[in-house]
């Protein structure tokens, strides 16, 4: 009897004081790896624009520095339309980085912007906010887990067609066709191109098709725009007033018709 | 006879006196350590956040402990003994389970308008705790049990009325 109690007495010492080493080890060697050494990082943001998808990407390094592993790291992103509804869910899995390695991934968080904007259309032309809940975990040394929350980060949003307007419209007679000299521009808030093609469609007050034109697009990110269009019009239906149609059409979105009253 | 009382009292203060000294001194390590830990300013904000219970269940958790501490060591050689062990033991594990909010906990910190949660789960070592736990109180039976029958085995001694011989039997 007294030896079986010696043995589970040492047991249970022995068990004890291996627990609360590992704990301290594992603890010291996490702090030393995320606060000392920072050897977590997140590398530059880029964007990329492709058919009707927006992704932004950037890449994520862990060196792991200290004496145990780091295991199913997983980086979640969310981000939510002004109306809270989610439009974008990403997930990006490492899925072991031993120690004494070095892991890196990069996180691509996708937007389909046409879907986004047949629901709001207003993101074209207005700024808004679209919140982001990202979220990081991962499990060290194969005993603890660890989950980092972020909720509700404001992403402020930058249309590609801020403040699209009509500056002047001016009819003239240049010998053979009656014309109207349609100026307008807009700012180009957000982080890629626009190239695509603008349609417009000059309207009478009697809502008669006077006339079509159209050019093409290429407007840089972050950069302003304004430009003439030239639409040869019917001077059957020329009025002194009307209303200008704006078709824009592009890879990533299509926007219009947005009508502009005139005179 | 007064003498007689004086000399009882010095030998039962003989006897208690060391007790009480090593009791104080244990209740002190097994309790103190995290009273300290909780009152240093600055250390005590954190440790706070980590709870998932008020103040007042921390601070009655370590009174218990000290309690259970001063009473085993006070009632060394009794089977009493053994009986707080194993009810420290079994109380101190459901404690461990409640404040750790089993073995998950949350914290959170304001970033602006936002705030930051961590999420710790270490449920695995918890879980080897309380088997570590639940062996340890296997343990205190078994060593209860070697108290008593070590007691049983024991000869008693009755002493002769007047004090000259004594009669030695054995159950």
């Amino acid at each position: 009897m007294r030896q079986a109690i010696r043995f589970l007495g040492l047991t249970v010492t022995i068990v004890m004081i291996l627990i609360g080493t590992f704990i301290g080890a594992a603890g010291y060697s996490m702090i030393k790896t995320l606060l000392l050494d920072r050897q977590i990082s997140f590398g530059q943001f880029q964007f990329d624009a492709s058919n009707d998808t927006f992704t932004l990407s950037f890449p994520f390094f862990i060196n792991n520095t200290g004496y145990f592993d780091f295991s199913d790291i997983n980086l979640t992103t969310c981000i939510r339309d002004p109306r809270g509804k989610p439009i974008s869910n990403s997930t990006t899995v490492i899925q072991e980085i031993r120690w004494g390695q070095m892991g890196n991934e990069t996180h691509r968080i996708s937007l389909n912007l046409s879907k986004l904007i047949s629901d709001l259309p207003n993101l074209l032309v207005e700024e808004g906010n679209l919140t982001m809940e990202a979220s990081i975990s991962f499990w060290y040394a194969h005993a603890f887990s660890f989950q980092l929350e972020i909720p509700n980060m404001t992403v402020p949003w930058r249309p590609p067609l801020h403040n699209v307007s009509l500056r002047d419209v001016s009819p003239r007679f240049n010998g053979t066709h009656y014309m109207l000299d349609v100026a307008l521009g807009f700012e180009n808030q957000s982080p890629f191109n626009v190239t695509g093609d603008m349609r417009l469609e000059i309207y009478n007050d009697r809502e008669e098709l006077m006339g079509v034109g159209a050019m093409s697009l290429d407007v840089p990110a972050g950069q302003p725009w304004e430009d003439q269009v030239e639409v040869v019009v019917d001077p059957s239906k020329l009025t002194p007033g009307g209303a200008v149609h704006i078709y824009i059409e592009t890879p990533l979105f299509s926007f219009g018709p947005r009508v502009m009253p005139y005179g | 006879m007064g003498s007689d009382r004086g000399g009882r009292e010095r030998g039962l203060l003989r006897k208690l006196l060391p007790r009480i000294i090593k009791a104080s001194l244990w209740g002190f390590i097994m309790g103190g350590e995290a009273l300290i830990m909780y009152f240093i300013p600055g250390v005590s904000d954190v440790f706070k956040s980590f709870l998932p219970v008020q103040e007042t269940s921390f601070l009655s958790l370590v009174a218990v402990f000290v309690a259970f501490e001063v009473a085993i060591q006070m009632l060394a050689g009794t089977v009493y003994r053994y009986a707080l062990s194993i009810t420290r033991t079994l109380i101190s594990m459901i404690f461990l389970v409640y404040l750790t909010n089993g073995g998950i906990m949350t914290l959170s910190f304001p970033m602006g308008e936002t705030a930051i949660r961590i999420v710790f789960n270490f449920r695995t070592i918890l879980a080897v705790f309380l088997i570590f736990s639940l062996i340890s109180v296997v343990k205190n039976l078994l060593q209860t049990v070697n108290f008593l029958a070590e007691g049983a085995e024991k000869p008693i001694i009755i002493p002769h009325k007047d004090g000259a011989r004594q009669k030695k039997a054995r159950y």
